[in-house]
């Protein structure tokens, strides 16, 4: 058994060598250049994740159509959005000799942990949704569309703060949930009353309403995302103690699935995101997007399809290296759908974007741009 | 820390923590009749919950309901409550004999080790989660509404629904049938010899095999009726769903003292008060490092769990 064991570790540690040395193998893609996109494509997150890859499948498809010299296939990982299984998927990428960049990841967990292996195979990455203050100057390679969590912290403390609320914040301890809670929390500053963490998967909030309860919040903060959210609002609506408080979070549950998990009950919720309504800043790229995938778009289609887009641009430039493309993306200047896409030293973006959403008549909708 | 919410809201935690307990004792039992006749830890018992759940899901798309809001008339509910639990219950009984059949049986009747037994059913529990996560889609699946949970009345801090009352009554009736069961039944009695000793019982003329079979069929039939009480308090289910509930019946099980039903019992209902108790006070999180804190504490105390008999025979 020992023998066998040590025998497994050598062969681990052999498979672990070639696998660090592959991506110097680049230059052999003998097809076309591919872009990857990486988020949830399955699992409970795979709303978001499918109204993002579909972005990307139609930015590329229209970039083919246009007949360029250099034809761009499209690639996905499927992460289900978990830090877990990110690393070793991102590896595979590396690994893809033709992979030339990576639109992705979708939320901010699965990207942190999976950054350093694009760095490591020189990959460019463009995430059309992370928003985490830690994504900002981690890698020479990593780039984003959307504002971090700085931004849309402040914006919902503000929320509450202008509600008058006495506010209690729970958090689901993702590094997407909790960031964004602590900085809701410093802030919102004197108006919370309390706060309180569970876990990603929990299906019984009844201690945290008890809390929300003894605490005589007005408004409580959820840092998280939508499978959770809609658990959460549905137990706070069916005890009549914390029935009518207001229910403020961000990006992580601004999802059609919200509404349809949490039916009635999501009505009213106050939401931000740095993603644009893509109906009113593109209807006619939604109305695309309509007919071609038959589903309306989500939050964050846009901004994939816009991360897209911008690798596109320097494929179309010429930029056919991973290495040549990331040096471009750093100067690169990009006007599309109405916004200009640069990305400063440190990988977010130049113009920064915050908007406010609800849910009306089961419906997301857009209320007005916070910055 | 915050102690004043004890004494606020004492008595909505604690109708709470009952509600769960509950759920909790259905699943826990399951783990202990198994293990008092095979000594054996079934670690895939938490995805029969789970297939119980995804039954009870199943059984309500059939009548077409879309997550509608407005809750269902009494008599109705009623009808379809025992409809989807009685299938819920039989479905998860019968998979939980034929995983006794494919999992643990050759492996039984070829005189492998207990350790493998726990392999194979680590090795079962996985692969029915990963079965599901395919067929879900991964998704949570939503369970409409079907029985209104505005308060019937209010008991000081707590305000009293009626699907609390139903998991509480509903549990307490089947415990009293298991009860019935397990002391007054001839397969009771078959149960609790191979439990005290398998070899002696089959020299006694009990069939082992089919006695073990039963166990499973009962121990999965109530976490079938547990699932049916969860999806009516929690309104969702997801193909991962029986490991946070399956980690917190294994634990009752072992800190009542596992093969032991009464065990299950008070340990289910201990748990489930505690946990809502320090999730209130320290912070949802902390509960279970605080719950399995005690659970350490207990068996170093008390090895055998509050009330166990059957774990000194059963060193491995």
């Amino acid at each position: 058994m020992k023998k066998f064991i040590s025998l497994a570790a050598v062969s681990a540690l052999v498979v672990g060598v070639s696998v660090t040395v592959a991506p110097s193998a680049f230059a052999a893609c003998t097809g076309n250049p591919a872009i990857y996109f990486q988020g949830a494509l399955t699992g409970p997150y795979q709303e978001t994740g499918i109204n993002e890859a579909n972005g990307v499948i139609l930015a590329i498809d229209k970039y083919n159509a246009s007949k360029p010299k250099v034809k761009v296939e499209y690639k996905s990982i499927d992460t289900q959005a978990s830090g877990a299984n990110s690393p070793a998927l991102a590896q595979k990428v590396v690994e893809d000799e033709c992979a030339i960049g990576v639109v992705g990841g979708m939320y901010s967990g699965e990207t942190l942990a999976a950054v350093p292996i694009y760095e490591g195979g020189k990959v460019p990455v463009v995430s059309p949704s992370a928003t985490n203050p830690a994504l900002t100057n981690k890698s020479a390679y990593f780039h984003r569309v959307v504002g971090s969590d700085l931004v849309q912290g402040p914006a919902l403390a503000q929320i509450a703060i202008s509600l008058k609320s006495k506010l209690f914040i729970v958090d689901d301890a993702t590094p997407y949930g909790k960031g964004l809670a602590t900085i809701v929390k410093k802030t919102a500053g004197k108006i919370v009353v309390g706060t309180d963490g569970v876990t990603e998967g929990t299906t019984n909030f009844t201690s945290v309403v008890s809390k929300v309860k003894a605490s005589k919040a007005t408004a409580v903060f959820y840092g998280g995302y939508y499978p959770e959210a809609a658990i959460f609002i549905k137990a706070l609506r069916d005890n009549p103690a914390t029935k009518n408080v207001k229910f403020i979070a961000g990006d992580g549950v601004l999802d059609g699935e919200y509404i349809k998990l949490a039916k009635k009950n999501a009505e009213g919720t106050y939401l931000t995101a740095p993603g644009q309504p893509m109906e009113k800043v593109a209807p006619a790229l939604a109305a695309e997007y309509k007919k071609k995938f038959n589903r309306v778009h989500g939050l964050y289609t846009l901004e994939a399809y816009n991360a897209a887009y911008v690798l596109l641009e320097g494929i179309k430039a010429g930029k056919t290296t991973r290495d040549a493309l990331n040096t471009w993306l750093g100067e690169a200047v990009v006007k599309v759908n109405g916004t200009t896409i640069s990305f400063s030293a440190t990988g977010d973006p130049d113009n920064i974007v915050m908007n406010q959403y609800t849910i009306k008549n089961g419906q997301m909708v857009w209320v007005k741009r916070l910055s | 820390m915050d102690f004043s919410i004890l004494v606020t809201d004492f008595w909505s935690l604690t109708i709470d923590g009952i509600v769960v307990g509950a759920i909790v004792a259905l699943v826990s039992l399951g783990y202990t009749l198994v293990y008092g006749v095979l000594r054996l830890i079934n670690f895939a018992h938490s995805e029969i919950f789970m297939i119980g759940t995804m039954t009870c899901y199943l059984v309500i798309q059939q009548f077409g309901f879309t997550g509608y809001e407005e809750p269902l008339p009494l008599w109705k509910f009623a009808s379809l409550f025992l409809l989807f639990g009685l299938t819920a219950a039989m479905v998860s009984g019968v998979a939980a004999v034929i995983l006794e059949i494919v999992a643990y049986r050759r492996l039984r009747v070829l005189g492998a080790s207990r350790l493998s037994s726990l392999i194979s059913a680590i090795g079962a529990s996985f692969f029915l989660v990963e079965v599901f996560q395919k067929l879900s889609g991964a998704k949570n699946l939503d369970f409409p509404r079907m029985i209104s949970k505005e308060p019937i009345f209010t008991f000081s801090s707590a305000y009293i629904s009626a699907d609390k009352i139903l998991v509480i009554v509903g549990a307490g009736i089947v415990f009293y049938i298991l009860n019935r069961i397990i002391n007054h039944t001839k397969l009771g009695l078959g149960i609790r010899a191979v439990s005290q000793d398998e070899k002696t019982s089959i020299l006694m003329g009990v069939n082992v095999n089919r006695i073990i079979s039963y166990t499973f069929l009962l121990g999965g039939a109530l976490a079938g009726v547990g699932s049916a009480f969860y999806m009516v308090f929690y309104e969702t289910t997801k193909a991962n769903v029986g490991f946070l509930i399956g980690i917190s019946a294994f634990t009752a099980a072992v800190l009542g003292g596992i093969g032991n039903v009464r065990g299950a019992l008070v340990g289910s209902f201990a748990l489930g008060l505690f946990q809502q108790y320090t999730s209130a006070v320290l912070g949802y999180n902390w509960k279970d490092v605080v719950t399995f804190v005690i659970l350490v504490f207990v068996l170093l105390v008390k090895p055998t769990g509050l009330f166990g008999e059957s774990l000194q025979k059963a060193r491995v």
